[in-house]
């Protein structure tokens, strides 16, 4: 336990108020304010100390984060036999990038079992150790402050913030898919074309009509009467500048939140992966998590596995006239 | 499982008004600065005039929480502080250091009130706290007073539960209801427990009572004839008019070793005053033989291998009760004597001072500050005719060379009323009474046809002349100076005497305690053939209330006790701890010899503690009591094992009325809110 910062200042009044009491003749009342004094000071570590023991901290597993957005962990403390007041719950996380984080979280009052949530601050892409997860408190008087360590989540991944499939610039991922795979999307197998639509939750990424998406700066769906083929696959090559692939991380990682509630399949192929994810496949986490440790390769570097001359490669090429 | 009961939500701004965010703590801040006032105020120190704007400005400070952001606002109140401080140096370079503290005190209290009313949300008020712990000790030193003990009871639980809000303050959030009575509960409970540990340690802790300063000299300083406080003094003054304070501090207890309580004197002699100024204040001549002796004085001699002082008294027979004086630490080199002491004895620790015994039957020791002695006092006896041998006469004749000292008056406008009512006294009086026929005549008269009032009180004297001439009252030096004036007006040798007068007697510790409030003067009067023989004129004026209402007997009760603990010391806490132990052997000698009455008392206590054992084990949460209650009171209680929405449906499927459904409706979804909502 350590003094807080009132504590430091409490420490110097009583040292003032001690060397007052041995500088002045002895009274009884002076005696007994001074009791009072040192009592307070001897309950506090020991009701400090008290507050903060046998509380179990318990953290569920920690969802992925997107980048730069706060998110939260979640996690449930018990407490058994009397209550517990302010416990403040943090998690030390050793950013990548901008030095240490602090993720806080706090309990007012904890009547033998609660939940609570700890605020992640906005983090910068990339897979975060948690330094040291404590629980602390200085409950009741502001004093004293005891930290305890608890079992914490040991990482936080944080996956690139996802583009937008409209944006504007140097042409979007639709107009760039269309040309990729709007050829190999629209003809094969016995699939024909029957209307657009605007495409709802739960509709494939094949069936997006890039070329109509482009146009209408929206996603819209072609709606075939018959089969077609299996999900998407993409090729990313790392052989490029932070910033493209940045760019080309955040392109992935939009197409895997699509995919995602669509139960669709998206295969991935750069260096040092070639995996196919979805229902029935390995799972998503797996791709955010290498998204969030991906890192630029150099240009002498391995090239990624070989794809088909239709398979879309990112980081997307602008060629401008 | 509820969600954690946390604060509003962070995005729940706080209104810019509101600077202290959390409502609990901000009221026992006020709480802490009103009883601050309170404090200043017990001292006295200061007029209402300084504290009615403060006490104003702490009540309204929620009012002028919403001003806070002001600009003019703000200024004003640091304009108030500085120039608050600018007077108090003033003070201290033109008058002396009484002030200094007065205004000390004041500024103290302004700056509580100035951080009450001008901290920001940002800001934290440990200063006020810390602040306030320290102005109850400054003025815990200053007023030993029954009022402040029942100010710090009050104190206390403030301070402990508003640090205890303090510790869960979050800026920028409020605090929930819930938890904020959580939190008050738990405060109060603890507050409880710091009370009685330090009470523990005061009674128990072992300390040194007669501990000097470690810089005595640090700490003396001259009080002003302002608001001077009621003490021994070894002179009397009548022109010190302005108000006093009365004063609990223990100045001396009398512990009765042996003999009778009923004998233990009443009057305790510290110093003779013979010689009267030109408006009737009285002195001492610090001459080689003081104007206040007699040659035939029985003198003290040495005795006790020197550390006591021993006397013969004529009119002294026997011993009638042996005492130990303990006298509190201070100035005074004095000791205090009643006057029938005929042997007085120094306790054992004091091997470095000298007793100085005077010829008019004082003593000092060497030292001052606190001192331990034994007194035996003698039974007194009818007054001997020291006249009636052939010796007597010749002495008789000795005497009346020496008494001039105790004869001269002065004859001014002051003290001409006094000797004009000796003289119509003395004519009601038969021509052959003796000296001390006529002291007990005039002392009777001025007992019963004057007021007793304290300096500073309402319509108080003056000057001797306003006393004896118009309704305003005086206090016991009014009343001496009078009588001495009188009677040496008529030929009388008298002198006026200090001391205390000790009436405080607990009878379970056989004590007579002494308070600085019952500092006292009297006059002693000769007569050359029964010697000296003590007169107090002045009205009984004790401030404890003897009434037969019960706040009196409360009031009476309470300033005891206060007293017991003010004058707490080393034998006081061996009696204690003595009681202690042996009070478990009372409690079964008791039981022996009533052992019926005992072993129910014994059955009793035993089924009381198992049934509230038992009662804890089934403590139910508070809303299923509320549930409970709800059910019963609409006349249909729940079923065993039917939850409170099985209830519920029961109950509507039986009653029609929606009115009637209501209470219930509402019961259940309180519960269930209650014991399972998640809160965000």
């Amino acid at each position: 336990m350590r003094p807080t910062l009132f504590g430091l200042k409490a420490i110097l009044f009583y040292a003032v108020v001690l060397g007052a009491y041995f500088a002045a003749p002895y009274v009884n009342l002076f005696f007994l304010l001074l009791a009072f004094l040192t009592i307070q000071w001897c309950l506090a570590a020991l009701w400090t100390w008290r507050n903060g023991s046998g509380v179990e901290v318990k953290f569920s597993d920690l969802s992925m984060a997107e980048a730069w957005l706060p998110s939260v962990a979640r996690c449930t403390v018990r407490a058994p036999k009397r209550k517990r007041f302010n416990l403040d719950l943090v998690l030390s996380v050793q950013a990548t990038q901008g030095g240490p984080k602090i993720a806080e979280g706090h309990i007012d009052l904890l009547q033998t079992e609660a939940r609570a949530r700890v605020e992640i601050p906005p983090l910068p892409r990339g897979v975060h150790p948690v330094a040291s997860a404590t629980l602390s408190t200085h409950y009741p008087f502001g004093l004293l402050r005891r930290r305890t360590k608890v079992d914490g989540p040991k990482e936080i991944v944080v996956y690139p913030k996802p583009s937008s499939l409209a944006q504007d610039g140097a042409g979007s991922v639709a107009d760039w898919l269309r040309e990729m795979t709007g050829d190999a999307l629209a003809g094969g197998g016995e699939l024909q074309p029957s209307s657009l639509r605007d495409r709802r939750e739960g509709d494939s990424l094949r069936s997006v009509h890039w070329r109509a998406s482009a146009r209408r700066q929206k996603l819209v769906v072609q709606e075939w009467d018959g089969g077609g083929g299996e999900g998407l696959e993409i090729a990313l090559d790392r052989r490029a500048n932070a910033e493209e692939l940045e760019g080309a991380l955040s392109d992935i990682a939009a197409l895997i939140l699509i995919a995602r509630p669509a139960k669709e399949i998206l295969a991935l192929r750069t260096q040092g992966l070639s995996e196919t994810f979805g229902d029935g496949h390995s799972p998503w986490d797996q791709a955010l998590r290498f998204l969030a440790e991906a890192t630029p390769l150099p240009m002498n570097g391995p090239p990624p596995p070989s794809v088909s001359p239709t398979t879309p490669v990112l980081p997307r090429k602008v060629v401008h006239a | 499982m509820p969600e954690s009961i946390s604060q509003a939500p962070k995005d729940a701004k706080a209104k810019p008004r509101e600077v202290i965010q959390c409502s609990p703590l901000h009221a026992c801040m006020i709480g802490l600065v009103l009883l601050n006032l309170v404090f200043v105020q017990l001292t006295e120190a200061t007029s209402g005039e300084w504290l009615g704007p403060l006490y104003a400005l702490t009540i309204a400070s929620p009012v002028l929480a919403r001003f806070k952001e002001n600009l003019l606002y703000r200024s004003l109140w640091n304009l108030g502080v500085i120039g608050f401080f600018v007077m108090l140096i003033q003070h201290a370079m033109d008058k002396d250091l009484a002030y200094v503290l007065q205004d000390g005190l004041i500024l103290a209290v302004l700056c509580q009130v100035h951080l009450l009313n001008n901290l920001h949300a940002d800001q934290r008020p440990d200063l006020l706290f810390l602040n306030s712990y320290l102005i109850a000790i400054i003025t815990g030193y200053i007023t030993v007073d029954l009022g402040f003990a029942a100010a710090f009871l009050l104190y206390a639980p403030f301070y402990v539960i508003g640090l205890q809000f303090l510790s869960v303050m979050r800026p920028g959030r409020g605090l929930g209801g819930p938890v904020a009575r959580a939190v008050l509960f738990d405060g109060m409970k603890r507050s409880g427990v710091l009370i009685a540990l330090s009470v523990l340690a005061f009674m128990f802790w072992p300390r040194d009572f007669q501990r000097e300063a470690l810089f005595v000299k640090l700490f003396e300083f001259e009080e002003s004839g302002t608001n001077a406080q009621i003490d021994f003094s070894e002179s009397l003054d009548l022109d010190k008019t302005d108000g006093v304070r009365t004063s609990e501090e223990v100045a001396m207890t009398i512990k009765l070793r042996s003999g009778s309580a009923a004998k233990v004197p009443q009057l305790w002699r510290g110093a003779t005053l013979a010689r009267q100024t030109r408006n009737g204040s009285w002195r001492a001549d610090p001459g080689a033989v003081p104007m206040s002796s007699v040659p035939e004085d029985e003198q003290w001699e040495p005795g006790g291998k020197g550390k006591g002082i021993v006397r013969t008294l004529p009119s002294v027979n026997g011993v009638a009760a042996k005492l130990r004086v303990s006298r509190v630490g201070g100035k005074t080199q004095r000791l205090f004597l009643p006057s029938v002491a005929t042997r007085v004895m120094l306790d054992s620790a004091h091997k470095e001072g000298v007793i100085r015994a005077s010829s008019d039957s004082t003593a000092e020791y060497s030292n001052p500050g606190s001192l331990r002695y034994d007194v035996t006092v003698g039974e007194e006896m009818p007054p001997v005719d020291l006249a009636a041998d052939d010796a007597g006469a010749a002495r008789k004749a000795l005497i009346s060379a020496s008494l001039q000292g105790l004869l001269q008056f002065e004859d001014t406008y002051y003290t001409r009323s006094a000797i004009g009512l000796a003289e119509r006294l003395r004519e009601r009086e038969s021509e052959d009474a003796g000296s001390f026929e006529i002291a007990r005549s005039f002392s009777t008269y001025l007992h019963s046809r004057y007021r007793y009032a304290l300096p500073g009180e309402g319509d108080t004297a003056e000057t001797l002349h306003e006393f004896l001439t118009t309704d305003a009252g005086g206090h016991c030096e009014f009343f001496s100076s009078a009588l001495a004036t009188m009677l040496r007006a008529e030929g009388i040798p008298c002198r006026v005497v200090t001391g205390y007068r000790a009436h405080l007697w607990d009878e379970a510790m056989t004590t007579l305690t002494v308070r600085a409030m019952d500092a006292h003067a009297w006059v002693e009067v000769w007569d050359s053939g029964a010697g000296w023989r003590s007169f107090d004129p002045t009205p009984a004026a004790d401030t404890t209330p003897d009434g037969p209402g019960v706040f009196d007997r409360f009031s009476t009760r309470a300033r005891e006790l206060w007293v017991q603990v003010t004058g707490f010391d080393g034998d006081a806490r061996a009696a204690l701890v003595g009681y202690l132990r042996g009070t478990p052997r009372a409690i079964v000698g008791w039981m022996r010899a009533n052992p019926m009455t005992g072993g129910l008392l014994l059955v009793g206590t035993a089924l009381g503690l198992v049934f509230s054992r038992q009662r804890r084990r089934r403590r139910v949460h508070p809303s299923v009591r509320e549930l409970e209650r709800a059910f019963k009171k609409s006349g249909w209680p729940r079923m065993p094992n039917e939850t409170p929405r099985e209830a519920l449906r029961r109950v509507e499927s039986e009653i029609v009325e929606l009115e009637a459904l209501a209470p219930l409706t509402r019961a259940v979804a309180d519960h269930e809110r209650t014991r399972y909502a998640v809160r965000s």
